[in-house]
């Protein structure tokens, strides 16, 4: 009898939410009804507008040249131990190792 | 930076490939060296010890669309794990097929890009541990060659700079009774940019 009642009673009460409206409604209900018919195009157009505003996630410029290691976050060969930034002496050894790899130069 | 295959003397013995791999401790299924033969099996057959070419205007990073790969000022082309995406357009780019990716799973899944380093390491503190799990050892910090030109038994794979590379293969080529015509780098493109 209460399940039967109960369900009655929430029939009842859509049932009279449905004739307010048809008959003529009250005012808080028209305005929930006017809220959302003007949430609606605020709420599409805050999407439209975050959609369009979408962040930078990578990196755009195109890392050629003698600063892109600076760009990548790398440091020079030579800027570590055991050279401590002296470019010559870095250059000094690879440039000596280098020759070394002709073996005219070793049999002279 | 440069690397150079003289084909008179490359004996397709493969030791570049199995240096690389020794000292970066690369994985399974990457091959950052290979060494390729043409007209195996004929008479004048040439082999060349292929990698990445450093290349000066590089194609991998006019097209990676991240920006993982960049340019050192002596030359060497490497690139940013942490940054890479695995889509595999510096492989399409590439002329020389260097990009590799690992693969991690079944169904071809691919990894991050893997090449060669120049033995230069990456983006990581040098000569550090997480620069060595990412890119393998940085020699070029240390003052020393990729060990692959190094360790090449007929000095067919040279590497170090260009005019120096071009000044062996000119000994090389007067030994070998041709003319005295090579240029050298610094002549045709001008010095090194860290010079």
């Amino acid at each position: 009898m209460t399940k039967r009642g109960q369900s009655n009673f929430q029939v009842t009460d859509s049932a009279a939410r449905m004739s307010v409206c048809a008959d003529g409604p009250s005012t808080r209900a028209l305005r929930k009804y006017y809220r959302k018919i003007a949430l609606t195009p605020f709420l599409v157009l805050v999407l439209a507008v975050a959609g369009c505003g979408e962040n930078q996630q990578a990196r755009q410029e195109r890392l050629y040249g003698a600063n892109a290691y600076r760009v990548a976050g790398d440091t020079t060969a030579w800027s570590n131990a055991p050279f401590n930034g002296d470019v010559d002496a870095w250059t000094h050894d690879i440039d000596e190792r280098a020759r070394n790899q002709n073996e005219y130069r070793r049999i002279r | 930076m440069r690397f150079l295959c003289d084909v008179e003397r490359c004996i397709d013995c493969n030791a570049c490939a199995v240096a690389c791999k020794n000292e970066n401790e690369v994985p399974w299924g990457i091959n950052r060296r290979r060494v390729v033969t043409l007209n195996q099996g004929e008479a004048g057959e040439k082999s060349v010890s292929v990698a990445c070419m450093h290349c000066t205007d590089a194609p991998c990073i006019a097209v990676c669309p991240v920006s993982c790969i960049y340019q050192t000022p002596e030359g060497v082309v490497l690139h940013n794990k942490d940054v890479c995406i695995g889509c595999g357009y510096c492989f399409y780019a590439c002329p020389f097929g260097a990009p590799q990716f690992p693969q991690t799973s079944a169904f071809g899944v691919r990894g991050k890009m893997d090449k060669c380093t120049y033995c230069a390491g990456g983006p990581e503190q040098d000569m550090s541990e997480a620069e060595f799990k990412k890119y393998g050892r940085n020699r070029l910090a240390e003052g020393k060659l990729p060990l692959c030109a190094e360790m090449c038994s007929t000095k067919a794979l040279l590497a170090g700079d260009g005019d120096v590379l071009a000044d062996i293969m000119r000994t090389r080529a007067t030994a070998r009774g041709g003319n005295n015509e090579l240029w050298g780098w610094g002549t045709a493109y001008g010095p090194a940019p860290h010079k």
